[in-house]
């Protein structure tokens, strides 16, 4: 029931965004703009930012305690192979969004996982494979078949996102074959659990990291925005960035900087 | 008797290979993606002893990273860099100000992260050319626990022909194009500017017990 609603909330979010950003070209004229412009496509910030502190607030008060008391509580083997649990679930949906991007190694590479961890890793809490499988998810298929990423978007409880992954995340849950399986055997919930405990997972692993980024910047939702975005065009092209996709460092010589040098 | 032969060639073998080697191995020497794995190696090299050697306190650690700062970095760049748009209209004064007090933010800001270090080692894996004057040095950060780390350095051969980084690229993530978007927001807020952006800064430095 709950996930309905918040499903729905996720939709009209969406909607809400590509009208808003269907309202907004850049101008043609302005160079410098246009790149800022590419760059944070963010026509919504002042609901993101919203959002973002509520999801703040929400992560103070449960997730990061929750987690690092799940940190504290579980030796690393349990956690890992809580990890390595989510992991194989995932490895069928991985599948498809590799097989959707081509990938066919890859797809190969998900379904050799999947049977030797589920049936030699004890239902996969153990990663004997170990073929390094990465995340696929809707958003990056769609990235791949060249679908433009949107908005930024903050939601509720889910976090950074931007329009073109809330609704690959939506196709995903209910795509997964995994989930599927579940509604056939009466766990309506099992993608509810899977979710909240990976979240749980992944903030167990970053609160050094997390927390060292709001203390070193002055802007706490620019900074995550950013690092979002980057993060997820890594995962697009699978780590193997093009080098000549880096930012133009270059200025014209004349116009150096101006301080001398010591 | 035939071991005792084969020692003493193979032993030859291996005294004049060595040699036979070094002319490639100087010829690559002068290339700049060479030049740019050397600059990280000592980086490196000066950043693990520094930050293991036990008997130097945490503040002659700050200064000596100060100096990596200063002399292996391209800050004056790097500073324009991430003022982005909002160089072009700030004064020569707003300029100046915004390079020095971005220098102190980052020694600052990494300063802090010394205390931290448990171990970690830098493996330098190869450098590829990005253009005539940059090359892109691959590293991979390994540590005692957890997952390897994916570490880019962007170095950049200056006006008077020494090679500086001018950007570290964690895992596809560029510190750089972070630190941009992060201050192009700051400073496109009604009212703030350049001058409001170098107070926030300063404010942050302060925090965080920097000058």
């Amino acid at each position: 029931m709950k996930l309905s609603l918040i499903l729905k909330f996720v939709a009209a979010i969406g909607l809400l965004a590509l009208v808003a950003g269907c309202a907004k070209a850049p101008g043609e004229d302005a160079k410098p703009k246009q790149v800022m412009y590419q760059e944070v496509y963010d026509p919504l910030e002042p609901m993101n930012r919203y959002f973002f502190d509520v999801n703040y607030a929400l992560d103070a008060l449960f997730l990061k305690p929750v987690s690092e008391i799940y940190r504290g509580v579980l030796p690393l083997g349990v956690r890992d192979s809580v990890r390595n649990f989510l992991t194989n679930l995932s490895q069928p949906i991985y599948l498809i969004n590799n097989l959707l991007q081509g990938e066919v190694n890859k797809a190969g590479d998900n379904m050799g996982a999947f049977f030797i961890n589920t049936f030699m890793g004890v239902g996969g809490l153990f990663d004997v494979a170990q073929l390094n499988t990465s995340e696929e998810d809707m958003g990056q298929t769609f990235a791949v078949w060249g679908v433009p990423e949107g908005p930024y978007l903050v939601i509720p409880l889910l976090g950074p996102n931007t329009t073109r992954e809330a609704v690959g995340g939506v196709i995903d849950y209910f795509a997964d074959p995994v989930n599927e399986i579940a509604r056939k055997n009466d766990l309506d919930n099992l993608g509810i659990y899977r979710f909240v405990l990976s979240g749980i997972d992944a903030r167990s692993r970053s609160i050094e990291a997390l927390d060292e980024i709001e203390k070193n910047s002055i802007d706490f939702y620019a900074t995550i925005r950013s690092l979002y975005r980057q993060n997820r065009a890594n995962l697009i092209l699978n780590g193997k960035g093009n080098p000549a996709q880096l930012p133009d460092m270059t200025f014209d010589e004349d116009e150096a900087p101006q301080t001398k040098k010591n | 008797m035939l071991r005792n032969k084969i020692l003493p060639v193979l032993f030859l073998i291996a005294c004049f290979s060595v040699p036979a080697m070094a002319p490639t191995d100087a010829r690559a020497e002068n290339t700049k993606e060479q030049g740019a794995i050397n600059l990280i190696k000592s980086i490196g090299n000066q950043a693990v002893q520094t930050l293991s050697n036990k008997s130097l306190s945490e503040k002659q650690k700050e200064q000596d990273f100060d100096k990596f700062l200063d002399t292996d970095f391209d800050m004056p760049l790097i500073a324009r860099f991430v003022l982005g748009r909002y160089w072009r209209s700030a004064t020569d004064a707003e300029r100046q100000e915004f390079q020095s007090v971005f220098r102190n933010y980052m020694v600052a800001s990494y300063s802090q992260r010394i205390g931290s270090y448990s171990g970690e080692n830098i493996k330098i894996n190869n450098a590829t050319s990005l253009n005539d004057k940059e090359s892109l040095v691959y590293t991979v950060i390994e540590r005692p626990q957890g997952p390897p780390i994916k570490l880019d350095w962007r170095v950049r051969k200056n006006g008077s022909g020494q090679q500086k980084v001018i950007d570290v690229i964690v895992e596809g993530v560029s510190m750089a194009q972070t630190q941009r978007s992060e201050f192009a927001t700051v400073a496109g807020k009604p009212g703030v500017g350049v001058p409001g952006l170098i107070k926030e800064l300063q404010a942050k430095t302060k925090a965080e017990g920097g000058s």
